[in-house]
């Protein structure tokens, strides 16, 4: 999971060697808090939110598949 | 640029080959003839094949590559993941009965969550505005005529009753697409309200001259 958020972000962005994801597992949950450069957060978010949204999706949809939950945080 | 190298008979059947093969028109691609070769003595002596180099943008194999590699991610196994080009449009065609349900996802949210990152995955690499549209087993085709179906019905109610009535919130795409079919038929026109992720459409019968 975390290969396929780092390869979705790392192609949005301006500055992929500071894109850094820690994956944070929790009892249910598992949290991956997203680092990037400060001016490609923006790229990260989209428009209303609407690329993170996309990666939300396809997030929760393939962990949902395997039965568990996930959770994308950007942390600036 | 991806370079390929073929062999032939002669240039003109290793070119119409070639594209029939990668599914090709001829202002895809430039090519290059590197060795002629020769008919030989009345076709049967001394006859060398034709070699000719072919030159490829690979933006088509980029988009593929990404398509792949994310659905490699996505543990989606045996999905096959063809890539054409009409016009300015990328057509990307994704092939796995077993897991299309799942690709496509409640109400095509999942393929156009695929679409949208892909999109703009390959416009940031590429540092231009290309439109790739992603398809699995019909499915926009089908969305489509579903959509019209229920278009069809509100219509004939607003054109009974001289009322309107406003859809459900739908994509910028299906918005368009009511918008589109609307136009067609000149005792009613259409309007947009709301904004975001709740803009609708309304349907209602075209003023009376």
């Amino acid at each position: 999971m975390n290969d396929l958020i780092e390869f979705i972000v790392k192609a949005l962005v301006d500055d992929p060697s500071a894109v850094k994801i820690k994956e944070v597992e929790g009892d249910k949950t598992t949290t991956f808090e997203l680092r990037a450069a400060k001016s490609d957060i923006g790229k990260i978010i989209g428009k209303r939110g609407r690329t993170v949204g996309a990666i939300r999706n396809i997030l929760s949809a393939v962990s949902a598949r395997q039965g568990k939950r996930a959770v994308i945080e950007i942390v600036e | 640029m991806r370079e390929i190298i073929k062999i032939g008979k002669s240039t003109s059947t290793v070119i119409a080959h070639f594209m029939k093969q990668n599914n090709l028109q001829l202002e895809d691609f430039k090519f290059e003839v590197i060795d002629e070769g020769a008919k030989g003595f009345l076709g049967l002596f001394g006859s060398k094949p034709t070699t000719v180099k072919f030159i490829l943008p690979d933006i088509t194999e980029k988009i593929k590559q990404y398509a792949e590699e994310m659905l490699r991610l996505m543990t989606i196994d045996s999905c096959g993941v063809k890539v054409t080009k009409k016009k300015d449009k990328y057509f990307v065609t994704l092939e796995s009965s077993e897991n299309a349900g799942f690709i496509i996802g409640k109400d095509g949210k999942m393929l156009d969550s695929f679409q949208s990152l892909l999109n703009q995955m390959i416009n940031k690499q590429e540092k231009q505005k290309l439109k790739i549209n992603v398809d699995i087993e019909n499915y926009r085709n089908r969305r489509k005529q579903s959509l019209l179906a229920k278009v069809k019905t509100i219509s004939g109610k607003v054109k009974k009753n001289g009322k309107s009535i406003t859809m459900e919130p739908l994509t910028a795409t299906d918005r368009k697409t009511v918008h589109q079919f609307i136009e067609k038929n000149s005792s009613l026109k259409t309007m947009s309200v709301g904004g975001g992720r709740e803009k609708r459409v309304v349907i209602l019968p075209a003023a009376k001259k």
